[in-house]
Order: C-alpha cells, then sequence, then structure tokens
C-alpha cells in the first residue's frame, strides 16, 4: 500500500527521523498515519481519535524538546501513542455501550472505486473487531507485533515488560485471534 | 534466554490480517483535517512544559491554570469598564436630572464587588488590575462558566464543544448497523450474481438496492453493475438509459468507461449516448 504505513524505521523513505531540529508539522506528515492506525489498532473507538490524535502530538510537542535519540523517533511515538490509547481504552467501555461506534470514513482514495474503498474499510473494521475479542495487555502485544511489525525485543522495552511474557502474550493472542477468525468463518458460513 | 515457542498464524488469520492493516489508513481529508487540530492543539497547549518524566497528561493544568487567569483577567477589566461606564453614565444622568436617586444606579451594574465610591478612583485600578489580576480569588469568581472541562488535556480552540460531554463525542450510528455495510452487502451480492453470470438476478438485487438506498453512498457503483447487467440481458435500451443515467449525474465517473466496455454495443459511442 503506501510506503510509509510500513514500519517507519524500514520503509519510511527520506525520513527525517534522527535530524535535531524536528518540527510538529513535520513528524506528523511522516508519522500520523502510523500512529492513526496504533490508535486504532490499540482500541481507540474512531469517535475518540480526534482527541488521541491531538493527544498523541500534544506530548510530542512538549516533549520534543526532550526527546533525544536514545530511541528512534517512531519507537518514541509508539510509546506515546500506547499510552494515550490505554488511557482512551479505560474510558471508553462504559461510553461505546451507550453511543456505539462512529461510521465508517467514507472518503474514496483517487483512482479507487466506492466498493474496493468499502471493502477495503470493511477488511480494517472486522480486524478491529476482531481485536477487540482480545484482553488489553495481549491486545498490544498483538497489535506491535502482528500490525506494526515491531520485533518483540522492542515491544518488550516499549511496554516495560520482560521479554518472555512478551512472547507468551504474543502465543496467547495469536491464539485467541485464531479462534476469532474461526468463529466468525463458522457464523458466516452457517446461514 | 529460550523463547517460548509461538505457534504460527493461520493463513486466513495471517490474510485478515494483511487486508486489515491495508485498510487502516486515514483518508487524505482525514489526515489534513486531523493535522489542522493537531497544530491548532500543540499552538493552544504550548504555554508551558514541565518537565516531568513518564507524566504525559500532567502538562495540562498549567496551560488550564493560564487560560483561567487570562479569562479572570479580562473578566476583571470587563467589569471594571462597566463600573466606570456606569458611573460616567450616572454622572451625567445626574447632572440633567437630579430626580435619579445616585444610590440606584450601582445596584443595576453587575458587578461582584463592592464598587468604588467615586468615579475617578476606579480608573487607575484598570491600569494595576491586569497585571495583578492573577489573584486567585477573581479568577474563579468572574469565569467559572468558562472553565476548561476537567479533562486530562487542553484542547484547541478549533474543537468544538464536544470535549465537555464524552458520551456526545461519539456519533451516534451503531456500527453493526452500518448503512453503508448493508449498501455494500447488496452490491457484492450483485457484482458476485453478475461474475456467476446470472445478470437477471444481479438487476434484481440492484432494484432493492435503489429501493432501499434512493441516495446510497454506492449510488454509482450500483449504476455501472447495472449497466453491465443489463447488458448481459441483452436489454441493450434500459443499459443505454442507466449509462446515460451514470453520466448525468457523475460526468467524471470512472465507471462509465468500464460499464460501456462491458456493453459491446455502447463501447465505441459510449460517451455521446442520447
Amino acid at each position: 500500500m503506501q510506503p510509509q504505513l510500513a514500519p517507519p524505521d524500514a520503509t519510511a523513505g527520506p525520513p527525517p527521523a534522527t535530524s535535531p531540529g524536528l518540527s510538529l508539522e513535520q513528524i506528523y506528515d511522516h508519522h500520523a498515519a502510523t500512529v492513526w492506525r496504533t490508535l486504532r489498532a490499540l482500541g481507540v473507538d474512531a469517535g475518540r481519535l480526534d482527541d488521541a490524535m491531538q493527544d498523541v502530538f500534544l506530548v510530542v510537542h512538549r516533549r520534543l524538546a526532550e526527546f533525544e535519540q536514545r530511541s528512534s523517533i517512531t519507537t518514541w511515538l509508539y510509546g506515546i501513542a500506547r499510552r494515550v490509547a490505554a488511557d482512551h481504552r479505560r474510558r471508553r467501555t462504559a461510553e461505546r455501550r451507550l453511543a456505539g461506534d462512529a461510521p465508517l470514513d467514507r472518503e474514496i482514495s483517487p483512482g479507487e472505486s466506492p466498493l474496493d474503498a468499502a471493502q477495503r474499510r470493511e477488511a480494517a473494521a472486522l480486524l478491529l473487531e476482531l481485536l477487540d475479542e482480545l484482553d488489553d495487555d495481549k491486545r498490544e502485544v498483538f497489535a506491535l507485533m502482528e500490525i506494526e511489525q515491531l520485533a518483540a525485543p522492542v515491544v518488550a522495552e516499549l511496554l516495560g515488560i520482560p521479554l518472555n511474557t512478551v512472547y507468551s502474550r504474543l502465543r496467547l493472542a495469536r491464539q485467541r485471534f485464531e479462534a476469532a477468525v474461526a468463529r466468525r468463518r463458522h457464523a458466516e458460513e452457517i446461514p | 534466554m529460550e523463547a517460548i515457542e509461538v505457534p504460527e498464524l493461520s493463513a486466513r488469520a495471517r490474510d485478515l490480517l494483511v487486508q486489515g492493516r491495508a485498510g487502516l489508513i486515514p483518508s487524505a481529508g482525514e489526515t489534513a483535517r486531523l493535522r489542522e487540530l493537531v497544530v491548532a492543539a500543540a499552538a493552544a497547549g504550548a504555554v508551558t512544559l514541565p518537565p516531568r518524566p513518564g507524566a504525559a497528561t500532567a502538562a495540562a493544568s498549567g496551560s488550564a491554570a493560564a487560560r483561567l487567569v487570562l479569562a479572570g483577567v479580562v473578566g476583571v477589566a470587563m467589569v471594571v469598564v462597566a463600573i466606570v461606564l456606569a458611573r460616567e453614565r450616572a454622572a451625567s444622568d445626574d447632572a440633567a436630572r437630579v430626580v435619579t436617586p445616585p444610590s440606584a444606579e450601582p445596584a443595576t451594574v453587575p458587578t461582584p464587588e463592592a464598587p468604588s465610591t467615586t468615579a475617578p478612583a476606579v480608573a487607575p485600578v484598570i491600569a494595576s488590575a491586569i497585571p495583578e489580576a492573577p489573584v486567585a480569588s477573581t479568577a474563579p469568581a468572574t469565569a467559572p462558566g468558562r472553565a476548561p472541562a476537567p479533562r486530562s488535556h487542553p484542547r484547541s480552540a478549533a474543537r468544538s464543544a464536544p470535549s465537555v460531554a464524552p458520551t456526545a463525542e461519539v456519533p451516534p450510528p451503531a456500527s453493526d448497523d452500518d448503512p453503508l455495510r448493508r449498501e455494500l452487502a447488496l452490491l457484492r451480492t450483485a457484482r458476485a450474481a453478475l461474475a456467476d453470470d446470472r445478470p437477471d438476478d444481479a438487476v434484481a438485487v440492484i432494484d432493492t438496492y435503489r429501493r432501499d438506498f434512493p441516495d446510497g453512498q454506492l449510488a454509482e457503483e450500483a449504476f455501472a453493475l447495472e449497466v453491465e447487467a443489463l447488458c448481459g440481458l441483452g436489454r441493450t435500451d434500459d443499459a443505454d438509459d442507466a449509462l446515460t443515467a451514470l453520466t448525468r449525474r457523475w460526468p467524471a465517473s470512472p465507471h462509465r468507461a468500464r460499464a460501456a466496455r462491458a456493453c459491446d454495443h455502447l463501447a465505441p459511442e459510449a460517451p455521446d449516448a442520447p
């Protein structure tokens, strides 16, 4: 798809990732899609994305001066996004029952047919539904590794947990995800 | 350290992941809209920068307090101006009509504090009030209604009210009932019927779609499928009509050429179809 969506360390093109004088706008332009996807994958509802995106980039803005080259900027962003997402997840549960999720984004990319666009979004919505079936701690590991393609040691550092815990959560998450996929498949085949 | 054995995902699960991930991208418009929000929020929240490691949300209180103080300053200044104006009016009223009792006038001015006794004494307060206004007692008194919502983060002025009431932020429709999904399901059925060489079924499904979604999000696609289906049935006149309707509503539709191509008789002259 779009190159910038791949793990940015690998394929973000000419990244300004380590230049000292980064502006908020530059960081947004290079990493907005990654942050957006990570927030979604980590359980931030569409209706809360505006808030969550602002939260992430407010933190970026405030901490930019303190950000040193200890980690890559993407790892730093993942860390911020992950904390923001956890915060939003905590707040969402009750509200969600009342209000439901936001409708799908209607916009169609240039050169894309409405049907293709809708199918693409539906695939995303299905994935999010499946992720919703994972516990938060497993979801984090699963999303960061399977969707963001981060390496286990990076995830361990991000989450502040031992590497072995990362693997054990990944194992459980894969099992649950697989079971959720199977359930959905059966549900589709019955009618 | 010996890594824990982690089973591989099935091909189907892997597939869902890949497709879902590909779909998890903000549209260009969404990205641009959020960019404005983010930049505005950063500008509004840039007042303070307490370097507290790990406290991602702690800085909010700084700028919230700053805004309160600012609101207080503005509030105090406005009250002072109001007092001055009222007193000037009272003075001129007094001069013109001795009937009005001077003591009645201040009572109509909405001042939270006891007014000074004479107008000239108030004027200097304006100058000194601005720098000294951040007194804790004045700010809450003058701006309780404008106080930032007790959220953990400051919000930009660009944002509208929803941040105050969390439940109001989420648009009402539930995802399970999303009409777009139902539209999609219908058109997918139509497309499958076409692919399965059952154009009559496809037409029937599209009729259903039209009935259920007269203003559907995927109406353009529905027209294109309809053209193909009608051609498949040999109903070339109807196909012409559908193509014309498609062209009229979406002159630049990418589906037009495709639909026309799908119908042999339409291909050469489609753009000029009557």
